[in-house]
């Protein structure tokens, strides 16, 4: 480690073993473009349903209930069970009935948290999923949104066997819980679709710049302040048709030059 | 599984500041507070353009994107030329000759050793997350594995800001939660004509002008979009103004 110390150039990553066999020990020359990799591949292949399983067993040991499972909005709107604290056939059923009636769907549609409701038969709001949650020996039902700055991914639905409710401590923990199922979940779908929007980011990043490049020479060529670059770039545009960053491009290349751009329509009092 | 775990503690942070409301500096103080470093700045890679800083967890890290930007050399865009971790733990000892403006002026500033990441999402190649410590000492290996995971959160979350939004533009989310800064390519543009150069060259007068004035590029590209610098074609020579004239 230190004799690599004095190389010239930047010092890369230390190649050494990692605990519990994390990060493959292959040989140094290979591991150098590998170890990016890994953990790329972690976050990408990582099972968001290991993940929100994981959520789910937490929320039970470190709340008063004892079911929870997570579900998420498909498409269509329609919810659907991914991960629970238990395997059980019984409570699966409980999640499953849920996709169109329950808690969980007035959950997701009002993106607010359902919490403290009692299980008591017969029940208008839910006439399919309360009675067999009772039957199930469920007596409350709890649901917290899954939501980051304004959409609503899905729910975290918590069930108690006991009657009484669960404490706002408790309600914050669950909560909590499900911000952090929703940031797993964004992760895991940004993963599919990153070079499209990695282009597309990049295409508005170099729009800007473009159009900023031709501003600053608009303004200088023509003496005037960047609004008045700007609306004249928006003119030309405007008058022929094309796009604001094609302008700016033609501009910037040469292409056109900035005597042969379009004026914007004159205002009153000005010329 | 370890990693699951430290991805947990990630999101956690995550949301936690999320629920405070988020702001610029959020994810970089994620990634400050994971891998425990003083600070964190993270930047994205355009095309045919200097890289942007994109957000910063405290002031020092913010200057630092600043001074990596002027001089075109530093921990992010080292890492993302290597396309792996890159570090120097002692900037008063830096490695190799990459360094040379940087490492002065980053002491100067109270930063004593750099890591660098480079951010990717499988094979796209996103931009990098840098690190500064205020004091001089390599990575442990669990701040090295940590810094890896959340250079590969970090990616995937800008991009999540922009999914959705309009063909040729910014999410909204990301034109408030980035600082991202276009006025050096508005003084590119106005340099460019005042020098009849080419926006790279005006790019490249303006890196070296601020360089040697010792200011920030931003600074000086504020200066000139304000007309109280200008580059002179005839002599090739900057000249500023006092604000009188």
């Amino acid at each position: 480690m230190k004799s690599s110390a004095r190389q010239p150039g930047w010092r890369y990553a230390d190649l050494g073993p990692r605990e519990e066999g994390e990060f493959l020990v292959v040989r140094e020359s290979l591991v150098v473009a590998t170890l990016v990799e890994l953990a790329d591949n972690l976050v990408d292949n990582f099972d968001v349903i290991d993940i929100l399983t994981m959520l789910s067993r937490r929320s039970v040991e470190a709340i008063d209930v004892d079911a929870a499972g997570v579900m998420l909005a498909l498409p269509g709107g329609e919810l659907q069970f991914v991960a629970s604290s238990s395997e059980s056939m019984k409570v699966l059923e409980l999640f499953q009935i849920q996709s169109n009636e329950g808690p969980c769907v007035d959950c997701f549609t009002s993106g607010a948290a359902v919490v403290n409701q009692s299980l008591v038969v017969p029940d208008d709001r839910w006439p399919r999923f309360t009675p067999r949650a009772v039957d199930l020996g469920f007596r409350s039902v709890h649901c917290l949104p899954m939501r980051l700055r304004g959409r609503t991914l899905g729910a975290l639905n918590l069930f108690r066997a006991r009657t009484g409710g669960v404490s706002s401590e408790d309600i914050v923990v669950a909560q909590g819980l499900a911000d952090i199922a929703t940031i797993a979940i964004l992760q895991h779908q940004t993963s599919q679709t990153a070079q499209r929007i990695n282009d597309q980011l990049n295409f508005a990043l170099n729009s800007r710049i473009i159009i900023e490049q031709a501003k600053g020479m608009v303004s200088q060529a023509a003496q005037c302040d960047m609004d008045a670059a700007f609306a004249q770039l928006r003119a030309h545009a405007r008058n022929h048709n094309y796009r604001l960053t094609d302008v700016a491009t033609m501009i910037v290349t040469g292409t056109v030059a900035i005597t042969e751009l379009d004026h914007p329509p004159t205002r009153k009092n000005s010329q | 599984m370890k990693s699951t775990e430290r991805l947990i503690a990630i999101y956690d942070d995550m949301a936690r500041l999320e629920r405070q409301g988020a702001s610029s500096g959020s994810l970089c103080s994620v990634a400050k507070n994971i891998v425990q470093l003083t600070g964190a700045g993270i930047t994205v890679e355009v095309l045919n353009s200097p890289m942007m800083p994109l957000c910063s967890s405290n002031e020092v890290s913010r200057a630092l994107l600043d001074l990596e930007v002027t001089l075109g050399e530093g921990p992010c865009t080292a890492a993302l030329h290597s396309e792996i971790a890159v570090d120097q733990p002692d900037l008063s000892t830096p490695m190799g000759h990459e360094l040379m403006a940087y490492a002065p002026m980053a002491l100067a500033i109270g930063v004593q050793a750099v890591f660098g990441f480079p951010v990717r999402i499988g094979v796209v190649q996103f931009g990098a997350l840098g690190f500064y410590r205020d004091r001089p000492g390599a990575l442990s290996e669990s701040q090295r594995s940590d810094g890896y995971l959340m250079a590969s959160v970090v990616g995937r979350t800008v991009l999540a800001m922009q999914s959705g939004a309009d063909s040729g533009t910014l999410s909204v989310e990301l034109r408030n939660l980035t600082l991202f800064e276009f006025s050096v390519h508005q003084a590119s543009g106005i340099v460019a004509v005042q020098g009849a150069m080419s926006i790279k060259d005006a790019l490249i007068s303006l890196r070296m002008h601020a360089h040697a004035s010792e200011i920030s590029l931003a600074e000086l590209s504020a200066r000139v979009i304000a007309r109280r610098v200008r580059f002179d074609a005839k002599d090739r020579t900057w000249t500023e103004r006092t604000l009188e004239q």
